[in-house]
């Protein structure tokens, strides 16, 4: 197996697009399987020790995947994916909004719509990602979020409970 | 120097630094830590959010002493959104470029260093307004000041707009990670098709 896989990351702060791009050492029946079948989603689309949970999925034209992150304590967080168009083994684009166990949209973060791209290259798959954000508040709101003061003082807290533990 | 579930040692002092990512499923130790922190945030964390930390592990080698510090922690929702992050000991930049007026500024003073009343003139707010953000850019030392005669002239340091990309790169990272997740997902894929 080839250890040297091809990753391209960019972020277009313009156009609020993100683009990845990553090859696979597999087929591009396998690769597609793994990117659009539940079971399969489900082995990898979650960061180890969460979960990846598919309550429904309907992958059509206008169907839409219901699923959950869950975590060690049993934590879920529900996200909801639109299929608006698929071309077999070549192109599939949905998507994508928080939401609740029902599926009803949470707006909070907005929307992201992706286009995921498959093509051959000799013996291996490139999957080309495109993400893009419904607008710059959005991302905004985002890295807004992350800076309150208060957070800082909680991780100081933080700081003296690890002191105490050593 | 950061990347997810990996870690770096270096030495200094005879003290090893250690750098690592929580949770670790790997290190029975680190996994309660991690709890004993997520339970510590509950008022501050939706329950859904997935969190990671990295942290800097410091071990004396004299006196075997060990000392621990959060360096980042970043909090995910669902779509590997990064929607909180936090990294000690660093200014504030991600501040200056939440604003869209600030963005505009920092474009302009890119490529021409600009005097505060000619940056005012791009924008339809009052002076008073423009020299407020100018000054919060000023405090994130994103701006160089070049005093010409009586005027002061404004530009971008393309250095410190780099620490942006390391916010980025943890985004990648994530990716990064997820993708190896899918290699062992497809390697299994293979070695199925191989047994039939």
């Amino acid at each position: 197996m080839k250890s040297n896989l091809l990753m391209n990351f960019s972020v277009n702060k313009e156009t609020i697009t993100v683009n990845i791009k990553r090859e696979f050492n597999a087929s591009l029946a396998n690769v597609w399987s793994a990117w659009t079948e539940a079971e399969i989603l489900d082995q990898w689309w979650a960061p180890a020790p969460f979960t990846s949970k598919t309550k429904r999925m309907d992958f059509t034209e206008g169907g839409h995947r219901l699923y959950a992150m869950v975590g060690p304590e049993n934590q879920e967080r529900w996200g909801i994916l639109d299929y608006s168009s698929i071309s077999p083994k070549t192109n599939f684009k949905y998507d994508s909004t928080f939401c609740d166990s029902e599926g009803n949209p949470d707006s909070t973060f907005g929307s992201s719509y992706w286009s995921v791209n498959f093509s051959e290259q000799g013996d291996s798959v490139i999957v080309d990602i495109e993400i893009k954000r419904d607008s710059l508040s959005d991302l905004e709101k985002i890295i807004e979020m992350g800076f309150k003061e208060g957070f800082t003082n909680t991780l100081q807290t933080l700081d003296k409970i690890l002191e105490a533990k050593k | 120097m950061l990347k997810i579930c990996g870690k770096k040692i270096s030495w200094k002092n005879g003290i090893t630094k250690i750098y690592w990512v929580s949770p670790d499923t790997q290190n029975p130790n680190r996994y309660s830590l991690f709890h004993s922190i997520i339970l510590k945030f509950q008022i501050l964390l939706k329950t859904q959010h997935c969190v990671f930390f990295c942290f800097e592990q410091y071990i004396s080698k004299k006196t075997k002493k060990t000392s621990l510090k959060i360096n980042t922690l970043c909090i995910f929702a669902t779509d590997w959104l990064l929607i909180k992050t936090h990294q000690k000991m660093k200014r504030d930049i991600f501040q200056a470029i939440a604003d869209p007026t600030r963005r505009a500024i920092l474009v302009l003073v890119a490529t021409n260093a600009l005097t505060p009343n000619a940056i005012a003139e791009q924008f339809n707010t009052t002076r008073q307004a423009v020299s407020k953000h100018i000054k919060i850019l000023n405090e994130c030392d994103l701006l160089a000041e070049k005093k010409i005669g009586r005027e002061i002239y404004y530009q971008l340091k393309i250095d410190k707009m780099k620490e942006v990309d390391k916010w980025l790169e943890q985004f990648k990272a994530i990716w990064e990670n997820r993708f190896s997740q899918l290699d062992q997902v497809l390697m299994n894929l293979k070695s199925k098709e191989n047994e039939i």
